[in-house]
């Protein structure tokens, strides 16, 4: 079926198998590489896209299903750049796959933070669906931080 | 010391960010998945579902005609070649199986063609007979004399032995007073790299090239494996350039992904990608090798260790691959690390009809560490020494000093590291606490820095300088998150004084780099790195001879700063110099080889084997729950001499990631087998920490300088992973006073172990109160007497619907009757919420309707509201956030929804949908065909297998799944009532104790929708109580359940509820033990009567006893929470 996705800002008409998976559409049709597939069956976080303005696993979000807005790492930098300079100075990626991910689901958390401090054992448990095997997840939680703290001034 | 033992510094030594991170933050970074190819064809392969079995015959005709199929190969239309894997004298591996395959998924055919659908269309369509042999899934059975030989020229089944003796033994013996015997295990921990294998390849026939994209740390390794496998030149296999998603060491060497995308583009010169799916990267790659180890060790009468005795048994699976040399390795670096008189290594590398695991971060050094790291701790204690006072005393850490194999310590901080673990961990106050669930632990470890072996330590290096003032460097490192890359750059722009951002790097690329052997046994910083380092230092000369010569000066007289030459007033920059030594306008190119010193390995083991040595210290701080067995990491100090730190930044990730790896490794992580075949193939059921389970880690880095490396700096990447295991395993010890030697140590394996301690009993209930629980006892019974063997040999499969249309029509009306008419009218339909499950379960192959209702449009059923008269409504279409976000949604359940998966998952999932899903059996989402999944005539095969976790304790009839809802396990205590409507016949209300039938199957017709789910105003007004027991934030109940109570601190017990998640096929209310405490004031002994009526009521299978005592330790400990109790 035809259907009109917004990503990153865009109206996108795109052709939609009933069964086809949001992370699908943007890869394969969109050529929006930067989301990655992982596991395919919502386990492990790096398929994570905001729609509206929270996370989802985009391998178990059916693309005729999408109405909101969608957000992907290809749109982030324009919106979050402060974030994706945190991940590269603390040390909030290895190997990077994972990455995209984590931007977003991090991208979400300093926005519902909004202002208020965010612990780690909140950040922690916000990550908790988005797998690094690579940085221990330390890195990746200082840089949410990081970039928590130099949104605070703007906000108050 | 050498000459620049202290310079100013521009960029080496200082926190340099990846210099990837542009492109891996934006999501530009290509993987080999993002990369397309123009007319690609998709490859598949067919396995073997046998372990061990003969190949009668392949039938690829049927295959062949399929349309769109472009090949079909069988190991006869490839080379009659062997991989070389690590190494030629161990070659033992065919790209596809040659009359024999020796492991299930061994592969036996490949398929490319036009797409997905027709590759997979022609797997099916190939017809293998099979004679199945007696196979050996584990080394006990391949040992055994009547076991069948795995290949025909080792008839014993040993791939590889290693007897090594160091020293006189009779001398270490004889001065042991002390000496302790142990058996240690280690489990197969599984990479699970975030990227799963993905291969591009294709045969450009018009230049006869082979060209691949296929991630690797040394693609090098494979480019060699490739090349040899198809009879090509080195030069005709070009590895491109690509971002490497994680490897450690599970793509240092070639796979298989790789050789089979090869030979199909090699057979239809068109590009192939092979891709695996999460599914076959746990079944059917790289893994550790699991090790067995008996140790003896001693020490005499003031503490000084004597000797040292090792038999161990390693699980090599059906080939060889890192097995045999990390076996030998592994029998040296055991020996390697304190100061024995006298050391005795014996060892078998066993063939097993299993996938063959390989290297692993910490290669050979991993298990033997873990051992005997944790074997000191055991002497220590019976000499009453203190562990770090122990390991001070006998540690090999003196420079100069010699270890028994010949280990010879360049520089150690070891002391130092010792020292700071202690004083940061609050080491001397916590050790006299201990016990009672609180616990510290320590380990210390030796590492190599390279093998002083020629592949090793020889590595060449090119550099580009441009006249614009940039720089090109062009190195065959490997990068898989490590960054090698980022270090690279760094030593370039140190030596030649130039901006880091004015450096580039071209790395892997076959074609445009020299040779580098990649990254591997930590060389990457030492081979690589002084590799770039001497090629700078070339080019620096290079470039002041040119100044000179332009200036007509003497070369010393010219001095080198900021990227420019000096004399006098005389300014040069790079960019200058560059334009005038090249020719014609073109970039000035230098290259140069580094050869570092190297030998032939020494038969008898005994030799300095590694240019220079790593040490460190690490300190853990546990809690463990008495209750349950599940661990908490507090705190892990990670001390760390590896010499010079070239990049902190980048090193303490290295550190922080070792060590979470590391905890995974002793925690939770292990691929279990069920006769041969990997169950745990996904990442729900491969425990891996997720952030709340993974502690802060604090990183110390004690400097050393012994001038052998680049700058001083040693290898770092293994021996963060080697060093926290067993600090964990000690500090486990420690909390519970009593020791476990086998990992990874399981909420399943602590509990035992502690009832152990305490001389409780290990059996729960049993059988014998029930009499209709006998037939299940009767059939659980013959299950081993060959009931299980026959039903999985012979029982008739019925397969499901085929899936091929899948998902046909999604509708999504917006209003609940419109819903329930659609659902009435397309049947087979279902109604859709997340599809956090349904999703799932279709690509897991499990049968779904081909039309699917969303309820996502139907707001009325999303709606939160409190009614008038103080109850609650929650639609059914809300999600979980929204559950857990709504102030008038009580406590209690938002407690239980903060544990359910994460953020991810809980935006789309419903509360319908969570009540709804289906079981989560790891047998029979993972493809086995069981009894639920593929008819009566199949076992359940979690009767014989591993039920530790997810299975059931009580209740269970042939299968032994149960509910996954855990909010049905809370709503149950709560007396929810489900509201269910259709078309046909309106509105029902059901209490949810009868909504289930089955583990996660709902008396649901297919016309029904939930719409809302009430709770009265008397259970809200009731104090409730949630508890799960999960082996990873978020995962799946091993145990939930929900306590209730009205006003329960006034003395009383009225108005009980007690509910049990995950224990049993449906959840289930307890409603014997509501009785017993109905009414009653709330004492510890009427709670101990309770735990002990509702465990002998159980019948656990024989491994999940200890599920039962967590669970009812759990109820106690709620009960006793809800009611306020006094424990004594």
């Amino acid at each position: 079926m035809r259907k009109t996705l917004v990503v990153n800002g865009s109206s996108h008409a795109v052709d939609v198998r009933p069964g086809e998976r949001l992370l699908s559409v943007l890869r394969e049709q969109l050529g929006l590489t930067g989301t990655k597939e992982g596991c395919s069956v919502g386990d492990c976080g790096a398929c994570t896209v905001v729609i509206g303005d929270v996370p989802h696993l985009s391998c178990v979000t059916l693309a005729t299903t999408v109405g909101d807005p969608v957000l992907t790492v290809e749109g982030l930098a324009e919106v979050a750049a402060a974030l994706l300079e945190a991940f590269a100075e603390e040390g909030g990626f290895q190997c990077g796959f994972c990455t995209p991910g984590q931007l977003l689901t991090a991208h979400c958390i300093i926005q519902r933070a909004s202002g208020e401090h965010a612990d780690d054992e909140e950040i922690r448990r916000q990550l908790a669906g988005n797998i690094c095997r690579c940085t221990g997840y330390t890195g990746i939680v200082r840089a949410i931080r990081r970039a928590a703290q130099a949104r605070q001034p703007e906000e108050q | 010391m050498p000459r620049d033992a202290r310079p100013r510094r521009r960029v080496i030594g200082r926190p340099v960010k990846p210099v990837d991170s542009e492109a891996v933050t934006t999501g530009a970074a290509a993987y080999a998945a993002d990369i397309r190819l123009p007319d690609e064809l998709a490859g598949g392969v067919l396995r073997s579902p046998h372990p061990h079995a003969r190949i009668m015959s392949i039938d690829v005709a049927r295959a062949s005609r399929v349309p769109g199929v472009h090949a079909v190969l069988t190991a006869a239309d490839l080379p009659d070649r062997k991989y070389i894997d690590y190494r030629p004298q161990d070659a033992d591996r065919y790209p596809l199986a040659r009359d024999v395959v020796r492991h299930i998924g061994d592969p036996v055919a490949i398929v490319a063609a036009e797409s997905t659908e027709a590759m997979r269309q022609a797997l099916e369509a190939i017809r293998v007979r099979y004679r199945r042999l007696p196979a050996a899934p584990d080394v006990a059975a391949a040992l055994s004399p009547s076991a069948r030989p795995i290949h025909a020229q080792q008839p014993d089944n040993v791939a590889k032995r290693v007897h090594r003796q160091f020293g006189d033994p009779a001398e270490g013996t004889v001065q042991s007073t002390h000496r302790i015997r142990a058996h240690y295990q280690s489990g197969r921990q599984a990479h699970a790299t975030m990227e799963p294998h993905t291969v591009l390849a294709h045969w450009d026939g018009s230049a006869q090239r082979l060209d691949m994209w296929a991630p690797s740390q040394a693609p090098r390794v494979l480019q060699r494996d490739l090349a040899q496998l198809f009879g090509l030149e080195l030069g005709q296999v070009r590895m491109h350039e690509l971002t490497v998603g994680g490897d450690f060491g599970g793509r240092t060497q070639i796979s298989s992904t790789e050789a089979l995308a090869a030979a199909l583009t090699l057979a239809t010169g068109r590009p192939v990608r092979l891709a695996q799916t999460r599914a076959e990267e746990f079944a059917f790659t790289k893994s550790r090798l699991s090790w067995d180890l008996d140790l003896e060790l001693g020490c005499d009468g003031d503490g000084r260790l004597t000797h040292l005795e090792a038999d161990f048994d390693v699980d090599n699976g059906a080939y060889n691959q890192a097995g045999p040399g990390e076996m030998e390795y592994g029998s040296i670096a055991l020996g390697s690390s304190y100061r024995w008189r006298s050391y005795r290594a014996r060892g078998r590398c066993v063939y097993t009809n299993k996938q063959p695991p390989s290297s692993f971060r910490g290669a050979g050094g991993y298990a033997v560490t873990w051992a005997l790291e944790c074997a000191v701790d055991e002497l220590a204690e019976q000499l009453g020494i203190d562990p770090i006072d122990f390991r001070l005393m006998n540690a090999l850490c003196e420079t100069g000093e010699r270890s028994i194999t010949g280990w010879q310590v360049k520089s150690s901080g070891l002391e130092a590291c010792l020292n700071e673990v202690r004083e940061r961990i609050g080491w001397d106050a916590k050790r006299l606490e201990g016990g009672n669930g609180r616990g510290v632990g320590v380990a210390c470890s030796v590492h190599v820095t390279a093998l002083k072996r020629d592949y090793m330590v020889r590595s060449q290096a090119a550099i580009d300088i441009h006249p614009d003032g940039t720089v090109t460097l062009r190195s065959g490192v490997g990068d898989a998150g490590t960054g090698q890359k980022t270090l690279l750059c760094q030593t370039v722009a140190e030596v030649l004084g130039v901006d880091l951002a004015d450096v580039r790097i071209i790395s892997t690329d076959t074609s445009r780099t020299p040779h580098d052997a990649g990254a591997g046994a930590s060389r990457g910083t030492f081979t690589s790195v002084s590799t770039v380092k001497q090629l700078s230092d070339k080019a620096r000369s290079a470039l002041v001879a040119t100044a000179a010569d332009k200036l007509h000066v003497d070369p010393s007289s010219v001095r080198w700063e900021d990227g420019a030459a000096l004399h006098g007033e005389d300014v040069l920059t790079l960019g200058d110099l560059a334009a005038l030594a090249a020719e014609s306008g073109g970039p000035l190119t230098i290259e140069d080889e580094f050869v570092g010193e190297s030998a032939e390995p020494n038969p008898d083991g005994l030799e300095d084997i590694s240019p220079t040595y790593s040490f460190a210290a690490h300190g853990v701080e546990v809690a463990v729950d008495e209750a349950t067995g599940a661990v908490q990491v507090l705190r892990v100090v990670a001390a760390h001499d590896s010499g010079t730190i070239l990049n902190p930044l980048t090193a303490r990730g290295q550190v922080e990631g070792g060590v979470v790896m590391g905890i995974g490794a002793v925690l939770s992580e292990e691929l279990i087998f069920d006769a041969g075949r990997v169950v745990n193939t996904s990442y729900v059921d491969y425990a891996i920490p997720r952030s709340p389970d993974a502690p802060n880690i604090e990183t110390v880095f004690i400097p050393s300088d012994d001038g052998v490396g680049p700058f001083g700096a040693k290898g770092l990447g293994e021996i963060t992973l080697l060093t926290v295991g067993p600090a964990l395993t000690n500090a486990i010890a420690h909390a519970i006073g009593t020791r476990i030697r086998h990992a990874p140590l399981t909420p399943d394996k602590v509990l035992t172990a502690i009832r152990k301690r305490d001389e409780s009993p290990h059996r729960a209930g049993s059988v014998g109160w029930n009499p209709k629980r006998w037939w299940i006892a009767g059939m659980r019974a013959l299950y081993p007497r060959g009931l299980h063997r026959v039903l999985h040999r012979y029982g008739r499969l019925r397969r499901p619907a085929p899936t091929d249309d899948g998902i046909r029509a999604v509708h999504a009306p917006s209003t609940v009757p419109e819903a329930l008419a659609t659902l009435a009218r397309e049947r087979p339909a279902a109604p859709l919420g997340g599809g956090t499950d349904l999703l799932v379960r279709e690509r897991q192959g499990l049968p779904i309707a081909p039309v699917l209702v969303s309820t996502a449009a139907c707001h009325d059923l999303a709606a939160i509201r409190r009614t008038p008269d103080g109850g609650l409504q929650l639609g059914g279409a809300a999600t979980l956030t929204a559950l857990l976000d709504h102030r008038d949604v009580d406590e209690v359940l938002r407690s239980t929804i903060a544990e359910i998966a994460a953020p991810g998952i809980r935006n789309a999932a419903t509360l319908a949908g969570n009540l709804c899903q289906e079981k989560r059996c790891w047998f029979f989402r993972n493809g086995f065909d069981c009894y639920k999944r593929s008819g009566v005539l199949r076992p359940c095969y979690a009767v014989m297998g591993d039920h530790r976790f997810y299975h059931a304790v009580e209740g269970a009839h042939r299968c032994q799944a149960v509910t996954p809802s855990d909010l049905a396990t809370t709503l149950l205590a709560l007396d929810a009532s489900v509201h269910v409507q259709s078309s046909s016949r309106g509105s029902q209300v059901r209490d949810i104790d009868k909504l289930y039938t089955g583990p996660g199957e709902v008396a649901l017709r297919e016309d029904e929708l939930i719409t809302r789910v009430t709770i009265s105003p008397a259970a809200r007004s009731r104090r409730s109580l949630y508890r799960k027991l999960a082996l990873w934030h978020g995962g799946f109940a091993v145990a939930a359940l929900c306590v209730s109570a009205a006003d329960p601190t006034a003395g009383q017990a009225r108005d009980v509820r007690i509910s049990l998640g995950g224990v049993s096929p449906r959840p289930q209310r307890v409603t014997r033990l509501e009785k017993m405490l109905e009414g009653h004031r709330i004492t510890a002994e009427l709670l101990d009567r309770c735990s002990a009526d509702w465990l002998a009521r159980t019948y656990p299978l024989p491994g999940n006893h200890w599920k039962a005592f967590a669970t009812s330790n759990l109820l106690h400990r709620a009960l006793r929470d809800l009611f306020g109790a006094d424990p004594g």
